[in-house]
């Protein structure tokens, strides 16, 4: 076997985790157990969170409620706790933590310092040197917190930290396990936790299973907003999230999940990030996202290895680009990414403009901590004006969705090589067997005419891909830049390996740096198109 | 088929018209044939490990007319493992002037794991490998090449990198 070989086969097995960003190993929970938390209004154990000002908080949010504010009060009189941290330090499994009207800062976490000294050996490597014989040499990793860390020193990256396993190997949650934690406002703005980006993450659920976050807003994260990581059940419902330098909602190597009545805008990345999602393989999908309004993000929704994710009667508008899943990141379990659905979506209007000259300037010229927190500086690239895009997928269903008003493309299937991804032995691996029915492209619900730039881009690379009665305005045939038409339903059984113009012709766009290189020549996606007529 | 490769006069007009088509096409794929091998050759010249393998070849981007993409495969053809660093790779006018450019070793778009402005001091090199920063290629190995530049910013006449040279293709 040749030296390169096994050298990118080692990196395949030693590689760690990673979302499109560093991230610690991490395993996917046993996804033939465990469920979507449902709500409960009792338990064993109640913990109250409470400002100062809550109680005239309360008073000016339920005015004209009077029920219900007489109810805030009551509860309010059995408030602890100033921080939610605090709460969430004396909460045993199965607790309801109750957050009154206010806001969070949660100072003592802040005090916490990153990287923590008391942490200081509880570190993973990601990567490696490749020494001059073409093998994996041990050195030359770049180091990122275990979960030991995160175990240990709960604040040093998290404003709130919720982590449920103990000093054991099983990674199964043992304490802060089934925790509600829920705004107590009449809406979600009445309860604020902000992060000011002192810390990657303003909540981090960690092996925290059956964690259920509920009504209220979240801001400004150095990384994300709300962060889910190896928990088997999680439901994030009512919550508005803003303003993080990279994600707003994430979840990652989780399972029996739930996004529902979610907004989020403001952030580098993606609104919503359901990433290595579940390995049901078209048999189950284990993380539904529903009623999700994402916009003014780069991207609306985003998932490298999104797997198992039903996504439906959301809207992703007013992005970047709206909606993307990929095969990129190299070590991540689930890979190659396959199996989300998407259905009945309105993904229309993403051509925001995060790419132009005076955004590059602003976001090279001006340090992370000096910026306007609610300027959008993109963290990654995407080609601006695009509804949907699936970088190495397989088996997606994209249903009956309308797509319009996207100035680039509606969709684009683009693939993926295994070599990305350290797998070289794989070879081709990607754009098989997804389908594109049902779309209304280049129209609106109410029927108004509203066209894509283009409504179907492809490489033309893959097996089984298909598309099948997707209809513009007036029932007219979609677009497209396939010159010999799209191919039906049942997709053809032979491989097409792609046309090189089309698949170069994004290649220069990997090199794309904020800092270094913000224009690369041969890449399009930075400069909005016109608005087609 | 004996009939087709026949030197002797044709029988009839029908046949006389077969042989011209079938020299007709043989023509032009031995013509294609050679352009491929003239691709695939680099140009006739090249220096160094490198060699171009495969339909390798340059064209206007689809959707920005001012700008060329040189897309490929690079074989090492050498007896030695050898490391290509992207700094190193260049393109160079007939005069020896650096035509500005933007090469990586992918022909499709990938993306790092690290966002813009969290990377490590030292990205390791393994991502540089799999995001096409570097390319690492044992004897007779292969990797994938694309290189886009501005038109106006020059004529390329080969692909510098460091421990050789190729003529550009087509």
């Amino acid at each position: 076997m040749r030296p390169t070989l096994v050298a990118l086969l080692l990196l395949a097995l030693t590689a760690p985790v990673a979302v499109a960003h560093p991230e610690r190993h991490a395993y996917f929970p046993n996804g033939a157990v465990g469920s979507v938390p449902t709500y409960r209004s009792t338990a064993d154990q109640v913990l109250v969170v409470c400002k100062k000002n809550s109680a005239k908080r309360i008073r000016r949010s339920f005015k004209g409620h009077r029920r219900l504010m007489r109810k805030r009060l009551r509860q309010l009189k059995r408030c602890h706790f100033r921080n939610i941290q605090a709460a969430v330090n004396r909460a045993h499994n199965g607790a309801i933590i109750r957050i009154m009207p206010g806001v969070y800062r949660e100072r003592p976490s802040r005090r916490e310092h990153q990287p923590d000294p008391r942490c200081k050996d509880d570190y993973e490597q990601i990567g490696n040197a490749i020494l001059a014989s073409g093998m994996a040499g041990t050195g030359g990793g770049a180091p990122v917190a275990n979960y030991e860390y995160q175990r240990k020193c709960p604040n040093a990256q998290n404003l709130i930290a919720i982590i449920g396993d103990g000093p054991d190997a099983d990674r199964v949650c043992d304490h802060k396990c089934n925790l509600q934690i829920q705004g107590m406002g009449r809406r979600r703005r009445d309860v604020l936790i902000s992060g000011r980006r002192t810390k990657l993450n303003v909540i981090r659920a960690d092996r925290a299973d059956g964690i259920y976050l509920k009504n209220f807003t979240v801001e400004y994260s150095d990384f994300n907003n709300i962060y889910v990581l190896e928990t088997n059940g999680f439901r994030l419902e009512d919550i508005k999230s803003r303003y993080s330098r990279e994600y707003g909602f994430l979840s990652f190597t989780s399972d029996h999940g739930l996004y529902n009545r979610l907004e989020a805008f403001g952030s580098g990345d993606s609104g919503v990030y359901p990433g290595s999602g579940p390995e049901g393989h078209c048999a189950r999908y284990g993380i539904e996202i529903r009623h999700v309004n994402s916009h003014h993000n780069t991207i609306g929704y985003s998932g490298t290895a999104g797997n198992g994710v039903w996504a439906h009667d959301n809207r992703f508008h007013h992005n970047a680009t709206g909606m993307t899943t990929d095969s990129f990141a190299s070590g991540h379990p689930g890979m190659p990414q396959d199996c989300a659905k998407w259905e009945h979506n309105r993904i229309y209007s993403n051509n925001a403009d995060y790419f132009n000259a005076k955004r590059d300037a602003y976001c090279k010229n001006t340090p992370i901590p000096e910026r306007d927190p609610k300027v959008v500086c993109p963290t990654f690239q995407v080609p601006v004006g695009t509804g949907l895009g699936i970088f190495g997928g397989n088996g997606d269903i994209v249903r009956n969705n309308w797509i319009y008003d996207n100035w680039r493309d509606g969709v684009k299937l683009l693939y993926v090589p295994a070599a990305f991804r350290g797998q070289p032995e794989k070879g081709i691996d990607t754009s098989f067997d997804n389908t594109f029915s049902g779309n209304k492209m280049g129209v609106r619900p109410s029927g108004l005419r509203d066209p894509n730039g283009n409504d179907f881009w492809w490489d033309e690379e893959g097996r089984g891909n298909c598309f099948a009665a997707n209809s513009g305005p007036g029932g007219a045939k979609p677009s497209s830049n396939v010159l010999t038409g799209l191919p039906g339903c049942p997709g053809s059984t032979v491989f097409s390996p792609g046309i090189p113009t089309k698949t170069a012709s994004q290649a220069s766009c990997a090199t794309w740096d904020p800092y270094s290189n913000p224009d690369p020549p041969g890449c399009d996606w930075f400069t909005r198109p016109k608005e087609p007529k | 088929m004996s009939t087709i490769i026949s030197t002797a006069p044709p029988a009839s007009r029908a046949e006389a018209l077969t042989r011209r088509a079938v020299v007709m096409i043989v023509a032009a794929t031995v013509g294609l044939v050679a352009v491929i091998a003239f691709v695939g050759l680099g140009g006739g010249s090249a220096s160094g490990p490198l060699t171009w393998t495969g339909d390798a070849m340059v064209f206007t981007h689809p959707t920005i007319p001012g700008d060329r993409v040189l897309t490929g495969k690079l074989k090492n053809s050498s007896t030695h493992t050898l490391r290509v660093d992207i700094g190193d790779v260049r393109l160079v006018s007939s005069g020896g002037e650096v035509v500005p450019s933007n090469p990586v070793f992918l022909q499709t778009f990938g993306k790092s794991l690290w966002a813009a402005g969290r990377g490590p001091q030292q990205v390791p090199d393994s991502e540089l490998l799999r995001t096409g920063r570097i390319a690492l290629l044992s004897p007779g190995e292969e990797v994938p090449v694309t290189i886009a530049w501005h038109d106006k910013d020059g004529k390329p006449a080969r692909v510098d990198y460091k421990a050789g040279s190729l003529s550009m293709p087509g």
